[in-house]
C-alpha cells in the first residue's frame, strides 16, 4: 500500500496542510479505530483515541522519518496512546497490574456461564470466535496488545518488536502466552472438540 | 526435548517463524506427544478465530470529529506563525512550551497561561467562577432584552417591519410565517428595508461594531388584500402584470372558487429583483384593500461564506489530487486516486449548487400575494378577538424573550460542560 502519492500528502500536510492531512485520515482511520478498538473494547474511548491518535500524528508528522511505514508509525501512535489510556484508568481501579492473571475461574469463563445456566446453552449460542474475543479482552494488556498487531492487525514479529520498542523474543513468548491464556480461560467443551465439529459451529453463525 | 520446550515453542511454530534447526526436534516431540500435539491444535483454532474477526465500523461522525480537531489545530499554528512572522519555522512546534522571549510571543502565552490555568482548576474552584459567570450573562440578557423592547437597534440580524392596517384579529393572526424564518433570528423594530439591503450591513458585538462588506440578505413580502365581489380573476390578471412589469416571474400560482364555480380567492408566489421589491409590494397593495402587509429580511452572510470557505477547500483539496494523479506509476494508483477525485467532485458539485440557490435567492426576492373577495370569508368583529389578540401578543413576548434568552442558555451550557469537562481532563491527568 506504499503508495507514491502518500510521500507528497505527508509532506504538504507536515506543513499544516489540514486538507492533504484529510487525505490520509480517510486512508488510514478504520485501521486506526479497528486496533483502538480491539485494545479497548469500548466504543467511546476507542473513538476518544482515535480522534486523539491523528490529532498527535498531526502534530507530530514533522518528526516523521519515512524510516517505517506511515501505516504503521501511525499504529505505533495508537498502540502508545492505548496504552496510556489503560494504564491511566488501571491506576484508578484498585488491582493491581502485576497480579497474575486468574487462569480457570477466570471472570469471562463465570459470565459465559452465568448467561446461560447450562455449558451446552453457552455452546449453542457464542460461537468460538466469539469466546475467543471474549477471552482475549481479559487478557492483561501487555499480552494483548502483541495479540492483537499480529493476529488481527496482521503484523509481522520484527514490525511488532520495532512499534513497540521490545526484542523479537519478547514479542514470542508475549505472544505464546497470550494465545495460551486464552486457551485456558475456553470453555473446555469448546475447544478440544476436533477441528470439524468447530468449523461447523462457526459457520452457522 | 521435553513437553515444557516443546510447548513454549508452538506458537512461532504455528507462524513459521522457527527455524530449521528448531522446527526438527519440536516435530519430532509432536509425532509422539498427544497433549502438545492438541495444544497446537487449540492453538491453530485460537489464532485463526482471531484471525477471522471482522473489521468493525468507523463509528458515525468519528471522521469529522478528527478533522474539527486537526483543523483547529491547523488553524492555530496558521495563528502562531502570523502572529510571530519574524520567527517562523520551528516555532510552531514549541510554541506550546510557553516561550517568552518576543512581545508578540507573550501575547499568545498569556491566553496560553489562562487556558492552562484554567485546565488545572478543581471542580470547588470552578464552582463560584460559573456562578459568576451566569450572574453576568442573566444581567446581561435582561438588559439586552430591555435594550430591545424599547426600539433599540442592537444585535438583531434578521430585521422586520409589519404593517397592519386591516382588521386587528386578522393582522394578529398566528400563522405570520415568514417572519419567523431567521434561525429563531431576533425581531425588532428596524428602519425602512430598501436602506439596508444589499448594502453594507453592521454586525454589532459587545461593544465593539464591525462593518462586514457585502452582506448577504434574503428578502420576503407578503401582501393580502380583499377585492370587491366577481373581481378575483381581475386582480390575478393584474398582480401578474405587476410582477412582469416588475421583471419578475410567478413561482407559483393557484385559485380557488366556491360550489358555483365562482373564483374567491387568489394566491401566488413571485420572484423580483431585490431593487424592485418595494414597488412590487406597493402596486400590489394597491389592487384592494390590505389586510396584511410584511416584509423581512434574513441575513445568510455567515452561511455564504462558511459554504465558500468550505468549496475552495475541497476544490484546493480536488487540485492537489490532479496532481497527484498525474504522477500515478501504477494502474492501481491511478484508480484510488481517480475515486477520491471523484468523491471530492461530488461535493464540489453539491456545494456550488446551494451556492448558486443562495446567489438566486438573494438577488431575486420572494413576493407572495393573496387576494380574497370581500365577504367570502366572513369575519363578523366579537370579543374573543381582543381576548385572541392580546393572547397572540403575550406568546409573541415570550417568544421574543426566549429568543433572548437562548444564546446566554447556550453560553451557559458552553460554560458547565466545558468545566465538567477540564474537570475530567485534570482528573485522568493527575490520577
Ligand atoms: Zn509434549
Amino acid at each position: 500500500m506504499a503508495l507514491l502519492d502518500e510521500q507528497v500528502l505527508i509532506e504538504k500536510a507536515s506543513e499544516g496542510d489540514a486538507d492533504a492531512f484529510e487525505i490520509l485520515v480517510e486512508r488510514y482511520e478504520k485501521g486506526v479505530y479497528n486496533l483502538a478498538y480491539r485494545l479497548i473494547p469500548d466504543r467511546d474511548d476507542a473513538m476518544d483515541i482515535t480522534q486523539e491518535v491523528f490529532l498527535k500524528a498531526f502534530q507530530a508528522l514533522p518528526k516523521f522519518r519515512g524510516d517505517s511505514r506511515f501505516s504503521t508509525w501511525l499504529h505505533r501512535v495508537c498502540v502508545n496512546a492505548c496504552l496510556d489510556f489503560l494504564r491511566r484508568k488501571q491506576r484508578t481501579q484498585t488491582y493491581s497490574l502485576d497480579e497474575p492473571i486468574n487462569l480457570k475461574e477466570s471472570s469471562v469463563v463465570r459470565e459465559v456461564r452465568d448467561d446461560s445456566g447450562s455449558v451446552e446453552d453457552v455452546i449453542e449460542t457464542k460461537s468460538l470466535t466469539e469466546t475467543v474475543l471474549m477471552a482475549l479482552n481479559s487478557v492483561d494488556e501487555a499480552h494483548r496488545t502483541v495479540i492483537v498487531l499480529s493476529d488481527i492487525r496482521g503484523y509481522s514479529y520484527q514490525e511488532i518488536a520495532d512499534m513497540l520498542g521490545i526484542s523479537i523474543g519478547t514479542v514470542k513468548s508475549r505472544l505464546h502466552r497470550g494465545r495460551m491464556t486464552i486457551r485456558k480461560l475456553l470453555p473446555a467443551e469448546q475447544i478440544a472438540s476436533p477441528v470439524v465439529k468447530s468449523d461447523e459451529r462457526r459457520d452457522r453463525r | 526435548m521435553n513437553c515444557r520446550d516443546a510447548e513454549n515453542t508452538l506458537s512461532a511454530y504455528l507462524d513459521g517463524q522457527l527455524s530449521e534447526v528448531e522446527r526438527k526436534p519440536l516435530e519430532e516431540h509432536l509425532e509422539q506427544c498427544e497433549n502438545c500435539r492438541r495444544a497446537l491444535e487449540e492453538l491453530t483454532l485460537i489464532r485463526d478465530a482471531l484471525r477471522s474477526l471482522p473489521e468493525v465500523e468507523m463509528p458515525e461522525g468519528l471522521h469529522g470529529r478528527i478533522m474539527a480537531a486537526v483543523r483547529a489545530h491547523a488553524r492555530e499554528i496558521k495563528q502562531d506563525a502570523s502572529e510571530c512572522a519574524g520567527e517562523a519555522g520551528n516555532l510552531r512546534f514549541d510554541a506550546s512550551k510557553a516561550g517568552t522571549d518576543s512581545p508578540s510571543r507573550q501575547k499568545v502565552g498569556f491566553f496560553r497561561r489562562i487556558v492552562n490555568r484554567m485546565s488545572n482548576m478543581s471542580a470547588r474552584q470552578w464552582i463560584p467562577l460559573t456562578a459568576a459567570a451566569m450572574v453576568l450573562v442573566m444581567l446581561l440578557s435582561v438588559s439586552g432584552t430591555l435594550f430591545l423592547t424599547e426600539g433599540g437597534f442592537g444585535l438583531n440580524r434578521a430585521a422586520k417591519m409589519t404593517e397592519q392596517p386591516g382588521s386587528p384579529g386578522f393582522a394578529a393572526s398566528p400563522e405570520t410565517p415568514s417572519g419567523y424564518d431567521g434561525f429563531g433570528g431576533l425581531k425588532a423594530a428596524a428602519p425602512p428595508l430598501a436602506d439596508e439591503a444589499e448594502g453594507v450591513g453592521m454586525l454589532t458585538s459587545g461593544s465593539r461594531t464591525v462593518a462586514v462588506a457585502e452582506r448577504k440578505f434574503i428578502k420576503r413580502a407578503q401582501v393580502a388584500v380583499e377585492v370587491s365581489r366577481g373581481k378575483i380573476r381581475e386582480t390575478a390578471e393584474q398582480a401578474e402584470g405587476i410582477v412582469a412589469t416588475n421583471f419578475g416571474y410567478i413561482e407559483q400560482s393557484s385559485m380557488s372558487g366556491n360550489a358555483d364555480k365562482e373564483m374567491t380567492s387568489y394566491y401566488m408566489v413571485a420572484r423580483v429583483p431585490s431593487e424592485s421589491v418595494d414597488k412590487t409590494v406597493d402596486e400590489l397593495s394597491a389592487l384592494g384593500r390590505v389586510t396584511k402587509r410584511d416584509s423581512s429580511i434574513q441575513d445568510i452572510t455567515d452561511q455564504y461564506v462558511d459554504l465558500d470557505a468550505r468549496l475552495r477547500n475541497k476544490i484546493n483539496q480536488e487540485n492537489r489530487l490532479l496532481e497527484i494523479m498525474g504522477e500515478a506509476k501504477t494502474v492501481g494508483e491511478l484508480l484510488q486516486v481517480e475515486g477520491e477525485i471523484s468523491r471530492v467532485r461530488g461535493e464540489i458539485e453539491s456545494m456550488q449548487a446551494q451556492l448558486n440557490n443562495n446567489d438566486k435567492l438573494t438577488s431575486l426576492a420572494s413576493v407572495s400575494f393573496s387576494a380574497t373577495e370581500e365577504g367570502s370569508n366572513p369575519k363578523p368583529p366579537s370579543p374573543w378577538s381582543d381576548v385572541w389578540r392580546v393572547f397572540v401578543q403575550a406568546w409573541r413576548n415570550l417568544l421574543l424573550f426566549a429568543a433572548q434568552v437562548a444564546p446566554s442558555l447556550i453560553v451557559l451550557a458552553a460554560l458547565f460542560l466545558g468545566g465538567a469537562w477540564l474537570v475530567r481532563r485534570r482528573a485522568r491527568k493527575t490520577v
